[in-house]
């Protein structure tokens, strides 16, 4: 097998456990099941954990897909420090947190989908992967490099394209007629 | 000049209009399937105890079956490209075009299957509280639970649709986000092996409905539902469907003997039999296939990162266009990459080629492999890169049909290439080249390839350079070749090339509006094929381009291969 993104996989399965316990907690409550004080639990609990893993990492390698309005939310979870970054916090906290959603029925499948998503970010840990934030502080580097590349041109028209320019004595200008 | 509908029609809709259909199909099911558990007098008891969540969860298990045996049908590769056979023999294009979708076809039912699961399990989550809620004292034969108000939780952990069901949502959820389009481009591998869990939920799927907890009445001939059987009163939780009211209230008499209820027993297997057989098949013939033994005849190195492959299998016949998927088992034993054939040369005895570009670990592995193969075998080289072996080091399985088939059905084709993405294009300059492929009314290919390395380039200058040699003297004016070399020229980008390269080359990309006019205004009233293959993102211009409405009333049909 070729080199696999455990975070990357973690994180969608996390957003999908955290749906799957937030729609439990719902048919809990709704549903005035025995013990629905945990659906709460579980409604607060899927919300929450949705929110922690919407933005995306930085991927190893290629490019990262930024989920729509993720931004704000990344600078809060960076600014959390190894809490946000360290894989092995995010393991023991979906394995804590999903044992109070294995007591009812609505969430019990919710409660399983956290502990997968939970070992999964163990193997992740394990690999040595971090949460790095993605597109923060970068733009302005962006702009400037845009900036750079326009130049005034050196010869009178007829001319060729921007880069051509730059290397009048190539061997492509030799043979290109 | 603004949008075609008839384009759009021609080039997507189609199969937007299947997409349509099948839903209604699907909606008809649940509507159907939601009536008969309603109004059924067979689940007339366990209708009392549960409500519509009974119905609605049986529903949704109709509709589940249906899309668990259709989702298997794109993924029969022999079986689709035996239909674009006889599509070819017959035809028609709307058969084409629906071919071409198979994968996405797939995707809808495994969508549809995700979220009737949603519905499906919510449904029996409430029908475990209802059982446990509205206990029936009077027939405790007909009760999901042993006793009033037991943990609804006993439903699913004691009983075999419990478990199996949660399983299969398990595994259905762990293969949901490794499928979604994200992870699985970034991490194909983890895909395609998570993947295979497939196997284990349609076995627990086979089971699941044995013995569960709820039960139809078998008797009905000797005890109306509803009518009274030793003075006893059952709690209504849920007033009587207006137009069965009369037909309850009059047979309101005493009646012989209780009611007995059995289960409903499997049913999944009917709605999978077919699907699942044909795919068993199509499995078992694609093993079979496999077999003959692949000799590799000669490898070329082009450039740092291209491998021309030669090879030789029996009873291998393929047409220009088709892919085949390659394993080298010195590498990885389950891994099978898709490469379109780059050679075809339609009488036996010929040999095939393919070319392998070392972009990711496995055609990385590949050419180190092969590299290794050389230093270690010692032989004479001549020609600096060139490896003779007739021992099989690969294993082969194909051809499979893609859309970049139908090329020969125009007059007029533009051909885009992206890359690596020129391999489908390639194969059938080569048969004509060699003139085994007929023309028929082809009078004009316009190849566009573009390439972000200028050395790229080097990989095929050989082979499009000997058909352009070729067609000089007969047909001069049917192949038009642009190069567009898209990335930063610098001093360090040259390469030797002849005059032909050089007045063809151009920088930058090409302007698509400018294309497609200058096309439009040579060709009016003309249907012309478009051909892509290359990334997504230029696949979604040219599609764009071609359902545009242009004066001249050319119209453009539209064939991707993505990659």
């Amino acid at each position: 097998m070729g080199k696999i993104e455990w975070a990357m996989w973690a994180n969608e399965q996390a957003i999908a456990s955290a749906a799957i316990t937030f729609l439990g907690g719902i048919i809990g409550i709704a549903g005035m099941f025995k013990n629905w004080q945990f659906s709460i639990y579980a409604v607060a609990a899927g919300f929450l954990i949705f929110v922690f893993e919407y933005p995306r990492g930085k991927r190893l390698s290629g490019h990262t897909i930024e989920r729509k309005f993720q931004r704000p939310i990344a600078k809060v979870v960076s600014c959390c420090g190894p809490l946000g970054r360290n894989y092995y916090v995010r393991f023991v906290l979906y394995l804590v947190m999903c044992v109070p959603c294995c007591f009812i029925l609505p969430t019990v499948l919710g409660g399983v989908c956290l502990i997968i998503t939970s070992a999964i970010y163990f193997a992740a840990a394990i690999k040595g992967e971090q949460w790095v934030p993605v597109g923060l502080g970068t733009t302005e580097k962006l702009q400037a490099k845009r900036l750079q590349s326009l130049r005034p041109p050196q010869r009178p028209p007829p001319r060729g394209p921007i880069q051509q320019e730059t290397n009048q004595q190539g061997n492509m200008e030799a043979n290109r007629f | 000049m603004g949008f075609s509908l008839r384009q759009w029609f021609v080039n997507i809709g189609k199969r937007y209009l299947v997409l349509t259909l099948w839903l209604v199909v699907c909606a008809l099911l649940f509507w159907r399937t939601y009536n008969e558990f309603k109004y059924d007098p067979q689940f007339f008891y366990v209708h009392q105890m549960l409500g519509s969540w009974l119905c609605m969860s049986r529903a949704s298990a109709a509709v589940l079956n249906l899309n668990c045996g259709l989702v298997l049908v794109p993924m029969c590769r022999t079986f689709v490209t035996f239909l674009r056979n006889i599509q070819r023999k017959v035809g028609l294009g709307t058969m084409a075009n629906l071919l071409d979708a198979c994968k996405g076809f797939h995707i809808a039912c495994a969508y549809v299957i995700c979220i009737l699961s949603v519905i499906h399990i919510s449904g029996h989550m409430i029908n475990a509280r209802n059982f446990s809620k509205y206990y029936n004292p009077v027939y405790a034969d007909v009760n999901g639970v042993m006793y009033k108000d037991q943990d609804p939780m006993m439903v699913v952990v004691a009983t075999v649709p419990g478990i199996t069901g949660l399983i299969m949502m398990i595994i259905l959820c762990v293969i949901f986000t490794t499928s979604i389009k994200y992870t699985r481009t970034a991490n194909y591998d983890l895909f395609w092996y998570i993947h295979r869990l497939v196997a284990v939920f349609y076995i627990l799927l086979l089971v699941h409905a044995f013995r569960g907890p709820i039960r139809r009445q078998i008797n009905l001939d000797r005890h109306y539902p509803g009518c009274e059987y030793g003075n006893m009163t059952i709690p209504f939780p849920e007033p009587i469907p207006e137009p069965e009211a009369e037909y309850y209230a009059e047979l309101s008499q005493v009646c012989d003997e209780g009611p007995k209820f059995d289960y409903i027993g499997c049913q999944s297997w009917m709605w999978i039999l077919v699907p699942g057989m044909l795919y068993l098949c199509d499995t078992a013939i694609r093993l079979f296939k496999r077999t003959p033994t692949v000799s590799v005849i000669n490898v070329n190195r082009l450039g740092d990162d291209v491998l021309e492959i030669q090879f030789e299998k029996e009873n291998f016949t393929a047409r220009p266009g088709q892919f085949v998927y390659v394993q080298c088992p010195d590498i990885s034993t389950f891994e099978w990459h898709p490469y379109s054939l780059t050679t075809c040369p339609l009488s036996p005895g010929g040999h095939h080629s393919i070319h392998v570009r070392a972009i990711g670990d496995w055609s990385g592995d590949l050419l180190s492999y092969i590299v290794s193969l050389i230093i270690s075998a010692h032989v004479l080289v001549f020609n600096e890169k060139t490896f003779h072996s007739s021992c099989s080091h690969l294993l082969i399985d194909g051809p499979f049909s893609s859309p970049m088939e139908d090329v020969t059905k125009y007059r007029t084709l533009l051909c885009v290439a992206g890359g690596i993405g020129l391999t489908p294009f390639i194969a059938f300059l080569n048969a004509i080249r060699h003139q085994t492929l007929k023309l028929g009314k082809l009078s004009r290919i316009c190849l566009v390839w573009m390439n972000r390395d200028i050395r790229s380039f080097l990989w095929f200058t050989g082979a499009i350079r000997s058909l352009h040699a070729t067609l000089w003297e007969e047909r001069p004016d049917l192949l038009d070749i642009r190069y567009h070399y898209t990335g930063q020229h610098s001093a360090r980008d040259s390469i030797v090339a002849d005059l032909f390269f050089f007045k063809r080359l151009r920088y930058g990309r090409p302007i698509w509006k400018d294309l497609f006019h200058e096309f439009a205004a040579n060709r009016p009233r003309e249907t012309i094929g478009v051909f892509t293959c290359g990334p997504r993102s230029l696949a979604h211009i040219m599609k764009r381009q071609c359902n545009k409405k242009y004066s001249s009333g050319t119209k453009f049909d539209f064939y991707q291969e993505c990659f």
